[in-house]
């Protein structure tokens, strides 16, 4: 028999499909309040700054809940070695202490709310010092390196931190100051409030990990600690970064990597798995109450280098900037209503003026503080 | 005088087999006043005039009287007069017997060729394959063949045996498709069997005159009435129950499920998955699995089975031999097996053949039809997503015949729909072929070629394609090397791919890919000695070639640095030997011992991790370069498969089984569902193979003559070097993917309730399972200790499942099905507070899977239409409306976290977060 064509009835019904709802299980809403411990202990002679806080629930809008009238001391087996300050808003500090690296250590918390909380012995670890820190540059930008090694091969795993500082300018350099009486309605510019020059400075907030633990010896090699793309603002003038290196235990580097690699990327469909991280404090009242943070001891080794403009290849930066000349009756126009700022002037009538964001380098984030260490 | 019509048939034919002719002219000559007088009289009055004897059923012929008067006639004219004009009709042998029956004329000469056959050593044969095929046409010629008695063998050559070995295919009248998994099985004995793939059935029976039945699903049982001498042939004819037009019908292979050793062995066929209501109103083979019972999946739209604990890459999914790696379309809407070609699957789901091997949980064996012999025939359908045509017919003789289906989507309105804008800037597609083609030399050789080609492409939010395919084919021939030894030899190639591509941008242009390939062999024989033994041994070999990841730039501008995860080889083999022993009719054993070796090979750069050191990227020690072929690690081990079934009654049995198995390639998903992005990965230096052990009981029992069958089936299972992930595990594009991978172990258990309804007018089948699947992680080397090390519930853990798969007749033409699922929520790791840490803001998660999705819960409702019955008509059309999700329940397919604007807020997403009306319209021609 042959095949015969035939004819088909399609209905189709419109309908909707997929349906997205707001979802709060019982057990995210619950106030689970925990208790969380931001900080490391230095063992080097510095004072230790620890943060306090309360976990909140998904959907809040407080940003933090600082955990404010605790208790919190440094012990051995022999009793407490140190108490903190508390400082307030969460903050407590420790005054510097050398401690001793052959004995083993717990830092005890009590808290306002009556529980008492205390971390796993802590030994100290000596943070060998930096070999050095580095930089290579392409055309896309600036990798900046660390190098260390540990002669007695102890060390192993290695915490990263740094702070980093550079030098920018305004695009254009104002020498005059509308004050908006007098005649001229101007003064020059000293020194001290020029607003030209300024510093930014930024913390690290990424976790940086390294280990030696697959070689033969300890030694960590151009492990790369930052990146800045070719012609940002960072190298406009000169960039500095102080990196610091912290040793730390095995537990305390499976802890760190497990929450680096935790995502905190959520919504498709494809999701990865999560899990839970468990730190070295516990509740003692309370064991199976989670305690986050996980504490450490050891001392800081900080090396600053600095990067001058034009040190790592060719930098261009800056924004296409108009300079204005403003007759006197739009004074009040351009330097109160827009917001413009006066640049200079030619001993005529007029003002030369631009917008305020090409003349202000604190409009961009950073202070006219010269930092001391520059 | 007591007469047993039956028993003497028997004797009647052995006599006529002998091939002597009817004399007649020697004959007494009757008188006699026969007037209104009982039968039963006339034939004493016929005994006592005449050395004949008479045989006939008292029940038939109780009512009857003659009433005539016969003066010098012979024995046949007074017969023609008593009977003519009524329906009752004589036959006289050679041992002057009368034989007397109503309504069906018996026989006492077999047609002469076919008594010629008989006597041909070695292919004796009761019916030809012309002569069945002849007599099939009319509903009175199957009549025929279950009345006539077929003579196996010949008598007097093989005397010492007391059995018989009896082989045969099974196949459509009609189309002459061969009919797989059929019950062919002796009447009043256990003795039976069930076709392979080809119909092909092999049987032990004793010498002697036997009823065989035979049934399968969708087809009217039929019999034939043997009598043994040796071993010998028999093919069967079945003929389609005709008003179903392939879609309304169950007819069980009654009792199969009592009296077969296999265990937790789950059989479907396309009729019965055809009236179940699907969504789009497709027939959908993989969704049809998991109404059965200890079958789940983790979501809507997903075809990843999780099968008694298992995860979904533990399944051995086999289109006709041939492995798909990814048996869904359209992110799981769809199966990639299209209706029209599937003829039946089966799913093994604790005693597993030792013939199938490389996976831990069950095979799912999806046979396809093979062509219609007789003529070119068609179908097609239309639903609201796809459209679906198959054609099929001989090509040149009736030796080959071939099934062509095609299928393809072709409409993107269902993502145009969807809530969300991720989803309406999208589109998906797919399309399928398959074809068989099979060729019959002659009736010891076969072959068989199989082909499958799926591609499945969609676009996500109108930037990233993804596009993934299966290519899959091989050829299988079989030969019949004697009535005891049947082989089976195939050779095949296996292949799936995905890629991913990005163009938009055009300097981040890139190109993700990932391929599976394996060539395989294999050589599978069947030996049955004797009735007590069926052997079954082969060996195969499977050569697999994996790129597990590259990811390069697209276009001269990208500035993409291509990564280029190294390929990966490996070859695994097996050897197997399995007996079957029927040591008494009640109890049967059934043993197989299967020896895998997995060989990793190179080229391959290998790491080396520090000893006693978790696996992490710090703690690489040292890189081994592998030339090509060389032997990186070698894994094996023997696989154990065990059953035994004990018969309580005809109706009641008990079974018990034990099964080993090993598995060498493993899917890595770090997502919840199966997704076409899963990478597949062998076992390797550091992996190792999985490796698993079932045990299992069953209780079956009968009632209502074998209509309803109930079963209760528990098992317990252990898994060893299950993997789980590590947090934040990264599996795509991951040079060292032992760093991110943990070994588990895992333990299942769980108990099954079903009972099944296989005919009348309500038919379908209700079950409850009871089951947790848990693993542990409690390796300190792997650096971290997943819930402290404790067991906690799998991705695929739900507890309580239900379902009701239900059909109701009202008539020939119309019904109505129905289809109830209900599961507990599958477990999910929730994040349950927000913190600082280090200057960033963090999530703290609960437990692994300590948390539940809401449970799961839905309800469809179908009718079906067909147009009419006739069977002459060209084209039959059928109709199917219903509404799929009819109380609108909101099931949860995923529970996710997102921020906005600095806040995290939770959200559930489902799939068909409303009830969906559907129809589909399909013809035959």
């Amino acid at each position: 028999m042959k095949i015969k064509l035939c004819i088909l009835i399609i209905i189709v019904f419109s309908v909707t499909f997929s349906c997205k709802e707001k979802y709060d299980p019982p057990v995210v809403k619950a106030n689970h309040n925990y208790l969380v411990v931001d900080g490391f202990l230095n063992s080097g002679g510095d004072s230790s700054l620890i943060l306090l806080s309360r976990t909140r629930n998904l959907g809040d809008t407080v940003t933090s809940i600082p955990e404010t009238n605790a208790v919190m001391q440094l012990e051995t087996d022999g009793g407490a070695v140190s108490f903190a300050t508390n400082l307030g808003g969460g903050q407590y500090l420790f005054p510097g202490m050398s401690l001793p690296n052959n004995i083993s250590y717990r830092l005890r918390i009590s808290t306002a709310d009556g529980k008492e909380y205390l971390s796993d012995d802590m030994t100290v670890k000596t943070t060998p010092p930096i070999d050095s820190v580095n930089y290579t540059y392409n055309d896309k930008g600036v990798t900046i390196y660390a190098n260390t090694h540990d002669p007695s091969n102890n060390t192993r795993y290695y915490r990263y931190e740094y702070d980093e500082t550079w030098e920018y300018h305004s695009n254009i350099f104002s020498e005059i100051k509308y004050t908006g009486a007098g005649n001229p309605p101007f003064v020059y510019r000293t020194g001290d409030d020029w607003i030209y020059v300024c510093y930014r400075s930024q913390k690290s907030h990424k976790i940086y990990l390294a280990s030696s633990a697959g070689l033969e010896s300890d030694v960590i090699y151009q492990f790369p600690i930052q990146f800045i793309a070719r012609n940002t603002e960072p190298i406009s003038v000169r960039y500095s970064i102080n990196v610091k290196q912290y040793a730390l235990t095995k537990e305390a580097a499976n802890y760190w990597s497990n929450l680096k690699k935790t995502t905190e990327e959520l919504g498709s469909i494809f999701d990865a798995q999560p899990s839970q991280l468990k730190g070295n404090i516990r509740c003692l009242s309370d064991t199976t109450l989670p305690v986050l943070g996980f504490m450490s001891i050891s001392s800081v080794e900080k090396k600053r280098i600095f990067i001058l403009r034009g040190e790592a290849g060719p930098w261009t930066y800056g924004e296409a900037c108009m300079v204005h000349n403003i007759p006197p009756d739009s004074f009040h126009v351009y330097f109160d209503l827009w917001q413009y700022e006066a640049v200079s002037t030619h001993g005529l009538a007029n003002l030369d003026g631009a917008q305020a964001s090409c003349v202000d380098c604190t409009l961009k984030g950073g202070t006219l503080t010269k930092p001391d260490f520059w | 005088m007591k007469r047993q019509l039956g028993r003497i048939l028997v004797l009647l034919l052995i006599s006529v087999s002998t091939g002597l002719a009817l004399r007649s002219q020697d004959q007494p000559v009757i008188s006699g006043d026969f007037r209104r007088m009982p039968f039963e009289n006339f034939v004493q009055a016929l005994e006592q005039k005449t050395s004949f004897r008479f045989f006939y059923s008292p029940v038939d012929l109780d009512s009857f009287y003659v009433d005539f008067v016969a003066e010098n006639k012979t024995l046949k004219q007074v017969l023609d007069l008593a009977f003519t004009g009524t329906d009752i009709h004589y036959a006289i042998d050679l041992s002057n017997r009368v034989f007397v029956t109503r309504r069906f004329e018996i026989k006492t000469l077999l047609p002469t060729e076919t008594v010629k056959k008989a006597r041909e050593p070695g292919d004796t044969t009761g019916v030809s394959d012309g002569d069945s095929a002849a007599l099939a046409k009319t509903k009175a010629s199957v009549q025929a063949q279950e009345n006539r008695l077929m003579v196996i063998g010949v008598k007097g050559v093989d005397d010492k045996k007391s059995t018989s070995t009896l082989t045969g295919y099974v196949r459509d009248a009609t189309t002459g498709e061969a009919i797989t998994s059929a019950a062919v099985y002796l009447d009043n004995s256990k003795i039976g069997g069930v076709t392979d793939q080809f119909g092909y059935f092999t049987l032990q029976i004793p010498k002697g005159n036997h009823v065989l039945r035979i049934s399968s699903v969708g087809m009217k049982d039929t019999r034939r009435n043997i009598v043994v001498y040796g071993d010998g042939k028999l093919n069967i004819d079945m003929q389609n129950f005709i008003p179903s037009l392939k879609a309304v019908v169950i007819v069980g292979s009654k009792n199969s499920n009592v009296k077969s050793v296999q265990m937790g062995v789950e059989r479907v066929s396309i009729a019965s998955i055809k009236q179940t209501p699907m969504a789009f109103g497709e027939a959908d083979v993989l969704k049809i699995v998991l109404t059965l019972p200890g079958v789940t999946s983790v979501g809507e739209a997903s075809t990843g089975l999780n099968v008694r604990g298992g995860s979904a890459d533990q399944n051995l999914i086999l289109f006709n031999e041939a492995t798909i790696y990814n048996p869904s379309h359209l992110f799981g809407f769809f199966s990639a097996f299209d209706p029209d070609i599937v003829q039946d699957i089966q799913l093994y789901k604790s005693s597993i053949p030792e013939k199938y091997g490389g996976r831990l949980s069950s095979v799912l064996d999806v046979t396809a039809r093979t062509g219609n012999k007789k003529k070119f025939t068609g179908s097609a359908g239309i639903g609201p997503l796809t459209a679906r045509a198959t054609i099929e017919g001989p090509l040149g003789s009736e030796k080959t015949t071939f099934v062509f289906g095609a299928r393809s989507s072709y409409s993107d309105w269902i993502l145009r729909n969807i809530n969300n804008k991720a989803y309406s800037n999208s589109n998906a597609s797919f399309y399928d072929f398959d074809l068989t083609v099979t060729h019959d030399f002659n009736a010891k050789n076969s072959l068989y070629l199989t082909g499958y080609y799926s591609n499945d492409q969609f676009k996500l939010n109108s930037d990233t394609a993804y596009k993934y395919n299966n290519r899959n084919a091989n050829l299988k021939w079989k030969h019949v090397f004697s009535s005891k030894l049947v082989g089976l030899f195939l050779a095949g190639y296996d292949s799936y791919l995905y890629n991913v591509k990005s163009e938009n941008n055009e300097v981040n242009a890139f190109k993700l890919a990932f391929d599976v390939n394996q060539a395989h062999a294999k050589a599978d024989f069947t030996y049955s000695p004797n009735a007590k033994h069926t052997i079954d041994f082969g060996a195969n070999s499977i050569f697999y070639k994996l790129h597990p990841g590259s990811f390069t730039p697209v276009g001269a501008t990208s500035q993409v640095v291509p990564d280029i995860v190294n390929a990966e080889q490996g070859v695994e083999s097996a050897i197997w030997l399995g007996d079957r022993y029927d040591i008494t009719p009640d109890f049967s054993l059934s043993g197989g011992l299967r020896y895998s070796l997995f060989s990793y090979l190179g080229a391959q750069t290998v790491y080396k991790y520090v000893p006693g050191e978790p696996r992490t990227e710090f703690s690489i020690k040292d890189t081994v370069n592998y030339g090509k072929g060389d032997n990186i690690k070698t894994y094996q081990g023997p696989e154990v498969r065990l059953s035994a079934r004990l018969n309580l009654s005809p109706t009641v049995s008990i079974k018990a089984s034990y099964n080993t198995l090993r598995q060498y390639i493993h899917m890595l998903s770090n997502s919840v569902t199966m997704s076409p992005t899963d990478i597949w990965k062998l076992s390797d230096a550091h992996i190792q193979p999985q490796t698993g052990e079932q045990y299992s009981f069953g209780f079956y029992s009968n009632f209502k003559s074998n209509t309803i069958e109930t079963s209760v089936e528990v098992y317990y299972k252990r898994m060893e070097h299950f993997l789980d992930y590590k947090s934040g595990a990264q599996l795509l594009l991951n040079h060292h993917i032992e760093t991110d991978v943990i070994n588990t172990q895992g333990k299942a258990y769980g108990i099954e309730l079903m009972v099944r309804k296989k005919t009348g007018k309500l038919n379908g089948w209700v079950n409850y399972t009871y089951s947790r699947t848990l693993i542990k992680q409690d390796d300190p080397i792997a650096g971290e200790l997943i819930n402290g090390g404790n067991y906690y519930p799998t991705n695929f853990d739900k507890p309580h499942s239900a379902n009701f798969v239900g059909n109701y007749k009202f008539s020939h033409r119309v019904s109505a099905s129905m289809n109830v699922a209900y599961s507990t929520g599958r477990p999910i790791t929730l994040p349950i507070a927000v913190y600082d840490l280090f200057g960033s803001q963090r999530l703290y998660y609960s437990d692994r899977n300590l948390y539940r999705i809401p449970d799961y819960f839905r309800m469809d409702l179908s009718m079906n239409f067909e147009a009419n019955h006739k069977l002459k008509q060209k084209i039959h059309g059928s109709v199917s409306v219903g509404v799929y999700n009819l109380t609108g329940r909101k099931n949860a397919y995923s529970i996710y976290f997102t921020s906005e604007n600095g806040v995290i807020n939770g959200y559930k997403l489902s799939i068909f977060g409303t009830a969906i009306p559907f129809i589909t319209y399909n013809i035959r021609f």
